[in-house]
Order: C-alpha cells, then structure tokens, then sequence
C-alpha cells in the first residue's frame, strides 16, 4: 500500500473545518428577531464582507459569534467546534477578536493600557503562527501616542487603537464591524490599507462594513444581509454592479417586512 | 474640647469611613450593584473579634480579615452571581435580602445587646499628650491603616494586571469582556478587597468602641453610603472622599454639639447632605463636565 496515496485520500476526506462556520444561526431580542437562520462560512485566509443597512442584523452576527448575543437557534462553530454556551472571555481567549462598532476602547486608560488590554487573550503556543502582525509597524500612531489617555485621541486614532489592540491577542479570526465608520476619508484609507495588510499576512476576515463597494471589492466574498437574512453573495467582480448590489440591499423590503 | 484635638479625632474617623468607601465603591464601579451588605462584612469581622478575643492580637485579626474576605466572595458567589444580568431593582433587593439575612444570623447566635471585642481597647491609651491636646493610639492606627489600605488599593488598581482590567471592566464590562477579562475573576476581586477593607474597618471601630451588635456595620455603611452619593459614585476617588467627608462631619458634629443634643446628630448630617445634593446634585466632588468613563 503505497503510503503517500493513503494520506492524500485521508486528507481529501477530512478536509480542515473552515475557520469559522455559521450553521442556521437566529438571534432574537425579547421575541423579536434580529438574525434568522442564517448559514454562512469563512475559511482559512479567507476575508469575508457582511454589508447591508441599519439594523440588518450585522453587528447581532459579530457578537454572536463571540458568545455576546442572545442565540436562540442554531450555532457557531470556531475550527469545528461549537462555540455554544461558551463565555465571550472564553471565546476571546481562544484566538477570535472583535474590533466592535463604535471602536470601545477605553478613553479613560492609556494608548498603552488599551494595548495590554489587547494582550490579555494572546497565546504564545504558536499554533497561529500567520497572525503574528508587528502592530507597531502597521499603526505607527499608536506607538507614538502610548502614553496619552486614549480619549484624547482623535476618531481615526482610536480606531487604529481599537484594531491594533484586537491584533494584538494574535487572532486566528478577526471581526471587525464597521471600522470606516464616522472617519474621514484620508484616514478610512490608513484603515483600509492596514486591512488590506492584515489580509496579506494571512489572517481570517470576517468584515462588516456599510460601504458596499469597497468591500466588495476587498473581500473575496460578500454577503449582503438585511432584516436578519442573507439575500445575496457578491463576488469582488460583481462590484461595479451597482443594481444588483442595490436590489439585495433594498429589494425585498416592498414585502412590506419593515 | 481642644479644637485640634476635635479636628484629628474627626480625620481618624474620616478615614475610617472612606475605608467603607472604597469597599462600596469598587463593587459599584465593576458590578454597578450598591451592595446594602457590605455591612454585614463588618458585623461578621467585628463578631469574629469578639468570639477570637482570647486569642493572640495578630491571630485574631488575621481571622477577622479571612472570615470577612470569604464571607464577601461567598456573597457574591451565591448570591449575586446569579443576577448579573437582572435589573438594578433585583440586585439592590437582593443585597437588601443578603443583609437582612446575615443580621437575622447575628442575632440569633450573638444576641441583640452587643458583644464585647475589647481585644484592642489599649489602643484608646494617648499616645501623644501636649497642651490639652490627646491624641489615642487609634487614632493614630484609623489614619495609618486608612492611608495605607487607600495606597495599597490605588497600586493594585494602577500597577497590577487585574488592576487594569478591573478598570477596564468598570468603564465597559462588555468591552472588556471581549478582549479576554474574566468577568468573574475581577469582580471576585473586587469582593475580596471590599472583604479586607470591611475587616480592616471592623477592627479600627472595635479598638474605639469594643461593642458589636447586629447592627455594628450596617450603621456605618448606611452613612457612609451617603456619603458616597454626595461625593460622587461614580469614581473611586469622589466616593472615597465623600467617605471621608461625612466619617469627619459626624464626628465634628458629634464633639461640637452639646451631650444633651447628640440626638440630632443623624438629622444634622443628613440636612448638610441633603442641602449638598441640592446644590451639586452630581457630586460634591465630582469634576466639571464628569463622564462616566474612568469610575476606578
Ligand atoms: N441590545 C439590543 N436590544 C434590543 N434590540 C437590539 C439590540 N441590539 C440590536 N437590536 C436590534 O436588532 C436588529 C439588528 O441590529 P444590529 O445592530 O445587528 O444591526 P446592524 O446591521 O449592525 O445595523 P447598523 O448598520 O446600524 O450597525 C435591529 O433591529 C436592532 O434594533
Ligand atoms: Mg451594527
């Protein structure tokens, strides 16, 4: 039995689990829902964008993948494993980070207390060798003011915080949501760019964001979510179609569902 | 009454009660929970001295800290664990329950007339005696603990890892949470430090009075509350020296007014504090254009 054979059709058979697999997920708050049984999954490399208006459901997504939302249905799974009933501490300590909307870093502390904030979570077992990012290279700024209170920082400041703190637990999953959010266009490109890099050392995405098009065009995949669903995947080819872009993100709601 | 003697005496007491204050105000700070038990702590330090008094000083102390340190983690274990995601009504009326509880307990096993805890009485011996001015031993030992129980929570704040991260959880415990905090290992801690703190005040007010009863700590956590909303809850800093303040307006009260009219003592404080709140309904001692974002 030649051996190299036996291996390539083991491995053929069991497939890596993807990094993170979203299977039938609902969310609802007090009865309502905010997320319906939506199924997606992002693999190893992979940079996924989840797009769609206000209220969508896309922030419920993030943080129900970090234990942080109330799931009433289906589950999460993180390299296979379901993430079900696990502590959102837990859940960080196990390699995922959220940079989540609205940045929340912690105004009263310093740059450099937000960083070690950030550390709280990192493993050094180096079984994620790939996400081992030099922070400080990528966001400058935020080495330069490490002594400042980080509320005295400016909107895109703290977000380049509120990133490099997340990189710093040396994810093997990053969220983000909406980090282009209320900044200026010069500096949603520093966000962009620094993105794009994390990307480049190989880091799993999962990316939502408001501005479609640009994040169509980033991620290798798209999901446009709305009222809780998923009603389209967009490949980064599909992002000069402004109409098809535009009927997911607004077609069904004629159904009169809002 | 010497004036200055007054004004020391009033500063030892003071910082007995911001002692208290930092016990309520860390778990305010992380928990956002007013915990009406936190007297209880006291009392059962304070029983611990009473029933350990034949016992060496250091020894009997070190079990006043120890029970008041596990009976604060039990608390929240038992207790207060359960309703973290309850509404501040339930919790306050948890705490409220915790209290009426432990003092239902006290009566039963110690009786309602008090309990003597004289193991440190010597301590009212003066230590300083000069020109009509005397100044006791505890005294001296209410602004040395104090000063250094108020250091050394500042540097466990500031310079210790779950310092920081009981910090981070008081500013923004989901966000916190995220990043890896240990909701229940820091608010554990911040149990466990209002535990010492309690034992710490259980022991200062025995050396000046030795009688306990049911209600030893709960008198003094219930003004010290006070005192607290006045300065400022929100901080550890303005709850601490709202403490302070109203530990060193009752005991200035209580010397200025005369024996006959110590009665009115608890309404003179309370007036004071209430014409405050009128006047600085934030906080005595909160600062101009307050946020919430840095409470320890
Ligand atoms: N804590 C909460 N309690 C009650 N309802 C909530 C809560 N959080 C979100 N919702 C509701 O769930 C739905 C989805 O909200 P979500 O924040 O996930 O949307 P989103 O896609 O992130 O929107 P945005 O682009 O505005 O950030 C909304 O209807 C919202 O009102
Ligand atoms: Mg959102």
């Amino acid at each position: 039995m030649p051996e190299p054979a036996a291996a390539a059709t083991a491995a053929t058979a069991t497939p890596a689990p993807p990094v993170l697999e979203i299977d039938r997920l609902a969310v609802s708050f007090a009865g309502v829902p905010a997320v319906r049984e939506i199924s997606f999954s992002v693999k190893r490399g992979e940079m996924v964008g989840l797009i769609g208006p206000n209220g969508a459901g896309k922030s419920t997504t993030l943080l129900s993948i970090m234990g942080a939302a109330p799931v009433v249905g289906g589950e999460v799974r993180v390299d296979g494993a379901s993430l079900r009933g696990r502590r959102t501490e837990d859940i960080a300590r196990s390699g995922v980070a959220l940079v989540p909307e609205g940045r929340h870093i912690f105004p009263g502390l310093t740059v450099a207390e937000n960083l070690e904030l950030g550390e709280i979570s990192r493993r050094d077992d180096g079984s994620h060798p790939d996400s081992e990012i030099d922070v400080r290279e990528l966001f400058p700024i935020v080495e330069e003011f490490r002594h400042r209170q980080a509320g005295a920082l400016s909107g895109g400041q703290q977000q380049q915080l509120a990133i490099a703190r997340a990189l710093l637990s040396r994810p093997h999953l990053l969220l983000l949501d909406e980090p282009s959010l209320g900044l200026a266009p010069s500096v949603v490109e520093v966000v962009w760019s620094a993105l794009r890099q994390i990307r480049e050392r190989g880091v799993t995405i999962l990316l939502v964001e408001q501005r479609a098009q640009i994040t169509v065009q980033l991620a290798d995949r798209s999901y446009v979510m709305n009222n809780g669903e998923l009603r389209a995947e967009l490949a980064p080819s599909e992002a000069e179609d402004l109409e098809k872009i535009t009927t997911a993100y607004f077609g069904a709601t004629a159904e009169g569902e809002r | 009454m010497n004036w200055i003697q007054t004004l020391v005496d009033a500063i030892g007491l003071g910082s007995v009660y911001a002692l208290v204050a930092i016990g309520l105000a860390l778990i305010f700070g992380v928990m956002r929970l007013v915990n009406f038990a936190h007297g209880e702590l006291i009392t059962a330090a304070g029983y611990t001295l009473v029933v350990a008094h034949a016992l060496p000083v250091p020894v009997a102390i070190a079990l006043a800290v120890l029970v008041a340190v596990v009976l604060a983690w039990l608390m929240e274990r038992v207790a207060f664990r359960r309703l973290r995601n309850a509404q501040p009504a339930t919790t306050l009326v948890a705490t409220f329950a915790v209290a009426f509880a432990l003092e239902a307990v006290w009566l039963i096993a110690f009786g309602a007339r008090g309990e003597s805890a004289d193991l440190l009485s010597s301590l009212n011996e003066p230590a300083i005696q000069t020109g009509g001015v005397t100044i006791r031993w505890v005294t001296i030992a209410m602004l040395g603990v104090g000063g250094i129980l108020l250091g050394a929570t500042t540097l466990l704040l500031n310079r210790t890892k779950i310092g920081l991260q009981m910090r981070a959880a008081a500013a923004d415990f989901r966000a916190a949470r995220l990043l890896g905090v240990r909701a229940d290992a820091v608010i554990s801690a911040a149990f466990v430090i209002s535990g010492v703190m309690a034992a710490a005040v259980a022991i200062l007010l025995t050396a000046q009075q030795p009688l306990v009863t049911p209600t030893f700590g709960l008198e003094i956590t219930i003004l010290a509350l006070v005192g607290i909303v006045v300065g400022g809850m929100d901080r550890l800093t303005t709850a601490t020296m709202g403490g302070f303040a109203i530990g060193f307006l009752n005991s200035l009260l209580g010397n200025l007014l005369p024996s006959s009219e110590r009665v009115y003592l608890p309404s003179a404080v309370f007036l004071i504090v209430i014409i405050v709140l009128l006047v600085r309904p934030v906080g005595l001692f909160a600062p101009r254009g307050a946020s919430t974002a840095e409470r320890l």
